[in-house]
This record gives structure tokens, C-alpha cells and sequence, in this order.
């Protein structure tokens, strides 16, 4: 077997085995260990076989990369049933948890999230709508309370108004509740990614060069 | 043998047992009739006393006659209403007493005291009967809150008894709207009766006594 291809599913089932300890989204002690541990294994590499770093920055770029991802994904996906909040916006806006995690830009993310929470026409039926309103507000007050906002800001009366328009005004400010209550987490699982992602890439792609 | 006013009360009262509503039948059978009760009556005062003055035989027929006239007429009309389940519904709902109705002189006047009573009436109080109210007869919720609109209601005013009540007072008002005729052809036939007996019976008591 070729020295790469031994090395590759050496460092393969490695990397597999570091990750088992990667419990949960604040633990960065994957990052020492690797570490301490990439440097003996990429110069017994080099020991063995004409250095072929780039193959090396390939594997570990795209293959390491995404191992690690994907252990990230498992890990979001834990995360968000523990916040019933996010679980709730995430279904609410057709969105699932890979979409947090393939976001490039935390603030990029919330924008969209926003969009599609004032984009949504939850409510089209009467019938539904009556139904969620008399479950939610019997009193109608709260949502005649956020109708009253958007009759000021577009100039309307009331007689504009319908059950849908109201069931969608407190359904949005349900999905608002809910982006505020998630908003924390996101953030959190974000930040954690790529500070993670950029640990690691960077100890591998660093011990290649340095070697 | 008995008074004229014994005698006259008894014949009275199984005529208006005879009495149906939008039917003059006892008018004709009162006026055919008068006449023979006079003149039988007059063919035995001859042999007795207690002739009747004019004053006594006329506070008998416009007191004790007309009541019990009244009275009966007021039996037809509740009976009437009652089979009218709209209307008999309408005037439980709003609290409504039949003999206010039944005596009422001015049909206009009626009808601004009923409509006040609907306007009044409050018959959601829970804003869960109001709601379940809300579902089953206006689930875009665009009649009740357009009858708002027309109130000049605001947001502000609103809740869901507010808008429920608005509804169903609207129906009621529908109701009383369709009935409005039968009320008015029931309140008619009262007077023309009362009017129409009482003449013949105020109109016989100079024939009597003369």
C-alpha cells in the first residue's frame, strides 16, 4: 500500500477517534490534543516518503474538513433539540440546522431569518386562521393590538382587516419570540464553528508547511 | 235569573273564545247579537228593579268588557309569537316583557325602544363563547369587523365579545327587521278590534237604558 494512502487512513481513523471526545459546542480541547499529536505523525510521513505536500493540504482541506463538518452537523443538531425555540423558528422558516451551519456570515444568516419570519403567509385558510386566533388570543386583543400598528403605518381601518391578516401578525410575533430566544444560540453555534474549523485547519495546514 | 252584567259577561266570554287573530267574525256575531240581548233584557226589566243606569253599564263595558277583550288579545299575541321562534327567541334574548309590546300605542316608538334593547344587549361575555361565536358565523371575521368599522369602532375598542356582540346584535336587528310587518298587523288587528266593539257596545247602551 502506498505511504499516502497509509497515512491518510492512519490520520483518517485518528481524526475519527479525536472527535468521539468532541462533546459539545464549548469544547475546544480537541484543539490542544491535535496539536500535540500532528507533528510526530507528519514527520514520520515525511520520514517515509518524497514530501508531497500539496496531496497532504488537499486531504486535509477538503476530506479533514469535511469529517469535521460533518461531526459539527451531529453536534448543531444536538444543540438545537435542547432549544425549542430554534427548533420552532428552523421549522416555522422552512429552514433546517445545515443551513446555520453552511452559513458563511452570522449576521448574513439572521438577515435571512428575518426576511422569511415577515415573508411568511402562514395563514391563508379562514378557517385555520380563526382557529389558531381563538387558541392563541381568544380575546383578540393581542392581535388587534399589533393590527392596530399596521392600520397607522399604512393608513388602513379596520374594516381592511381580516382573521388571516390577524393570525399572521401573531403568528409573526410568535416566530419574533422565538428568533429572540434562538438568537443566543445561533450566534453561539456559529461563533463556535469557526473558531473550530479555522483551530483546526490551521494546526493541519501549519504542521504541513513547518515539517 | 241573573243582572244584565252577569248575563252579558257570560255571553262575552264564549265569544272571544271564538276570537282569531286577523278575524272580525265576533264584530258581526256582536252586533247581530246586541240587539236581541237588549231587547230580552228590556222585556224583563219591566217585571223587575235593578234597571242599570247609563253610567254603570258603561264603566262595565269600557272596564271589566274591554279587559276582558284585552285580555284575550294578549293570549292570541303570545301564543302568535311564540310559534314565531325567531321573534320569540329575539324578545328572551333582549329581555323583552310581551305586555310592554302588546301595549304600546306608537309602532315608531316600538321600534326605537327594541332597537335600543339590541344595541344594549351584551350577550357574550366570555371572550371563549365569544370566539367560538366568531368562528361559527364569521370566520374571516370581515362582517363583524366591517359592522365596527361602521360604528366608528377602533382597535383600541375592540376584543372579541366586542365584536361578537356587534354581530349577533346585528342578526338580532335582521330578526326584528323581517317581523317588523307581523309586529305592526298584530298591534293593527288589536286596535280595529277594541275600536270596533267598544262602538258597538257604547253605541247600545243609549238603545238599553232609553
Amino acid at each position: 500500500m502506498p505511504i499516502m494512502s497509509t497515512f491518510k487512513d492512519k490520520f483518517r481513523s485518528y481524526f475519527n477517534n479525536l472527535l468521539l471526545d468532541l462533546k459539545d459546542v464549548y469544547d475546544y480541547n480537541i484543539i490542544s490534543r491535535l496539536s500535540e499529536d500532528i507533528k510526530p505523525m507528519i514527520k514520520e510521513f515525511k520520514e517515509d516518503e518524497d514530501d508531497d505536500s500539496r496531496d497532504i493540504k488537499v486531504f486535509f482541506e477538503e476530506e479533514i474538513r469535511s469529517i469535521l463538518l460533518d461531526k459539527l452537523l451531529e453536534i448543531f443538531a444536538r444543540e438545537s433539540w435542547y432549544c425549542i425555540s430554534l427548533c420552532n423558528l428552523l421549522d416555522a422558516t422552512d429552514m433546517d440546522i445545515e443551513d446555520i451551519l453552511n452559513a458563511k456570515d452570522a449576521e448574513i444568516l439572521m438577515r435571512e431569518i428575518i426576511d422569511r419570519i415577515f415573508e411568511t403567509k402562514h395563514f391563508v385558510d379562514d378557517w385555520d386562521a380563526i382557529r389558531y386566533l381563538s387558541t392563541q388570543d381568544s380575546s383578540l386583543k393581542e392581535s388587534l393590538s399589533l393590527a392596530s400598528d399596521l392600520i397607522s403605518k399604512y393608513s388602513l381601518d379596520i374594516k381592511d382587516l381580516d382573521s388571516c391578516v390577524l393570525a399572521n401578525l401573531l403568528y409573526i410575533k410568535g416566530l419574533s419570540k422565538y428568533y429572540n430566544e434562538a438568537e443566543n444560540t445561533i450566534r453561539k453555534l456559529l461563533d463556535f464553528k469557526e473558531k473550530l474549523v479555522k483551530e483546526v485547519m490551521n494546526i493541519l495546514i501549519s504542521s504541513v508547511n513547518s515539517e | 235569573m241573573g243582572t244584565f252584567k252577569e248575563e252579558f259577561r257570560k255571553y262575552f266570554s264564549e265569544l272571544l273564545s271564538d276570537l282569531e287573530l286577523c278575524n272580525y267574525d265576533i264584530v258581526d256575531k256582536l252586533e247581530k247579537d246586541i240587539k236581541t240581548l237588549i231587547k230580552e233584557r228590556k222585556e224583563k226589566d219591566n217585571n223587575e228593579e235593578d234597571v242599570e243606569t247609563f253610567g254603570s253599564i258603561f264603566f262595565f263595558f269600557t272596564g271589566e268588557i274591554k279587559d276582558m277583550l284585552l285580555d284575550r288579545l294578549l293570549e292570541i299575541f303570545k301564543q302568535e309569537i311564540k310559534e314565531y321562534d325567531d321573534l320569540y327567541d329575539l324578545f328572551f334574548d333582549i329581555n323583552i316583557d310581551y305586555e310592554d309590546i302588546f301595549n304600546v300605542e306608537d309602532t315608531k316608538l316600538l321600534r326605537e325602544q327594541i332597537i335600543d334593547k339590541i344595541h344594549e344587549h351584551e350577550h357574550f361575555i366570555h371572550y371563549r363563547d365569544a370566539i367560538e361565536y366568531l368562528s361559527e358565523e364569521d370566520c374571516t371575521l370581515q362582517d363583524s369587523l366591517y359592522l365596527a368599522y361602521e360604528y366608528g369602532l377602533d382597535t383600541k375598542d375592540l376584543n372579541s365579545c366586542v365584536l361578537a356582540n356587534i354581530l349577533y346584535n346585528d342578526n338580532l336587528l335582521k330578526i326584528y327587521d323581517e317581523a317588523e310587518d307581523f309586529l305592526s298587523d298584530l298591534l293593527h288587528f288589536k286596535e280595529e278590534i277594541v275600536e270596533r266593539i267598544m262602538d258597538i257596545l257604547i253605541s247600545s247602551i243609549d238603545i238599553l237604558i232609553g
